[in-house]
């Protein structure tokens, strides 16, 4: 099986944080997933951007808290499935 | 072929490389646009202005390519438009005629500061609306801001030389006290984004479908109207959906005033 190319692994890391700035917040988190599970900072990244961009005063850090909680559960995935390809 | 490996056996918790200088990068990143968002916010906005509008652009142009809508409801939503809208020029009519009676002219007295939007929800997440004046033009913290109506929408939170940010009253977790109707019921609208609400009431309430919804502070003017009352026997409290009159999807001007 072909390893996955550097160009596309590249691309799914710009689109979500990028991505914040054409769509919706839910269309950012369907994109974070997958790059959070090749690289789980993205996720982060994204969520603390978003709020950089977006945050209101008086309002919850909502978008970091999110992306921590992507963060994470991509973490949780790799730890426990390590997928090599031979 | 590709399997599950356990990582305990090669280093678990190493960090590649590639995953390290990913990581810096992204700190570094995030830095430049905290600094950004922090002291020049005019340079953040100003960055993501492009951006922002071609956004926009691919949403309408996206929205309108994949309606979803039939021919059948779309003509149906024109006949039903076209109703509307003779029952409106009535209504202005009327409206023309008492306005000849009041002895203040108002005309040219237009208040406030206009400003053009430049980032709206959906695409901005918390309700919040990115505007291209700011206190240069005399925009200050706490104004208020008001669609081309004249319906309030929320009020100034932060402000940069060019540009303001704007917190709608649909914020999640946004209070702003109002009333409901000529009885001037007492009402709290709790924001839950996207341009909702979430109002509870008391089971008693004499609130019912149809009733305007007012915000305190912006003057008498509407911001919606009733168009659910819930009242579970279950319970002491009821609620209220409110329909906006504003739709905050598609505002692209506003105008800013105390």
């Amino acid at each position: 099986m072909k390893k996955i190319p550097n160009a596309y692994v590249v691309t799914l890391i710009l689109l979500a944080p990028i991505s914040l700035l054409f769509f919706p917040p839910s269309l950012t988190l369907i994109l974070t997933l997958p790059a959070a599970l090749v690289y789980p900072q993205i996720a982060l990244f994204t969520g603390i951007f978003a709020d950089i961009l977006y945050y209101a005063p008086k309002a919850n850090l909502e978008a970091s808290y999110v992306g921590a909680l992507v963060y994470f559960f991509a973490v949780f995935v790799r730890y426990i499935f390590k997928t090599r390809i031979m | 072929m590709p399997y599950f490996h356990n990582r305990s056996s090669t280093g678990r918790g190493s960090v590649s490389p590639t995953g390290f200088f990913v990581g810096a990068g992204l700190l570094v990143i995030t830095s430049v646009f905290l600094f950004m968002r922090i002291f020049a916010p005019d340079v953040l906005v100003y960055v993501s202005k492009p951006f922002w509008q071609t956004g926009a652009t691919v949403t309408t142009f996206v929205s309108n390519t994949f309606s979803l809508k039939s021919r059948s409801d779309l003509l149906n939503e024109v006949g039903t438009l076209r109703q509307t809208n003779g029952e409106l020029a009535t209504q202005l009519s009327i409206l023309s005629e008492k306005n000849k009676t009041v002895s203040v002219d108002l005309a040219g007295e237009e208040q406030g500061v206009r400003a053009h939007v430049l980032v709206r929800p959906p695409v901005s997440a918390y309700d919040t609306l990115v505007l291209d004046r700011g206190s240069e033009s005399d925009i200050r913290i706490d104004m208020y801001v008001y669609s081309n109506l004249g319906i309030p929408v929320g009020r100034i939170s932060e402000t940069g030389n060019k540009t303001a940010r704007v917190t709608l009253f649909s914020a999640p977790d946004i209070k702003t006290q109002g009333w409901v109707g000529d009885n001037k019921f007492p009402i709290e609208l709790v924001g839950i984004g996207g341009g909702a609400f979430k109002v509870e009431i008391p089971k008693e309430a004499p609130i019912e479908i149809g009733e305007s919804v007012f915000i305190t502070g912006s003057g008498a003017t509407p911001v919606g109207t009733v168009i659910l009352v819930t009242r579970e026997p279950s319970s002491l409290v009821g609620s209220i959906s409110i329909q906006p009159f504003v739709n905050l999807f598609s505002l692209t001007q506003v105008t800013v005033h105390d």
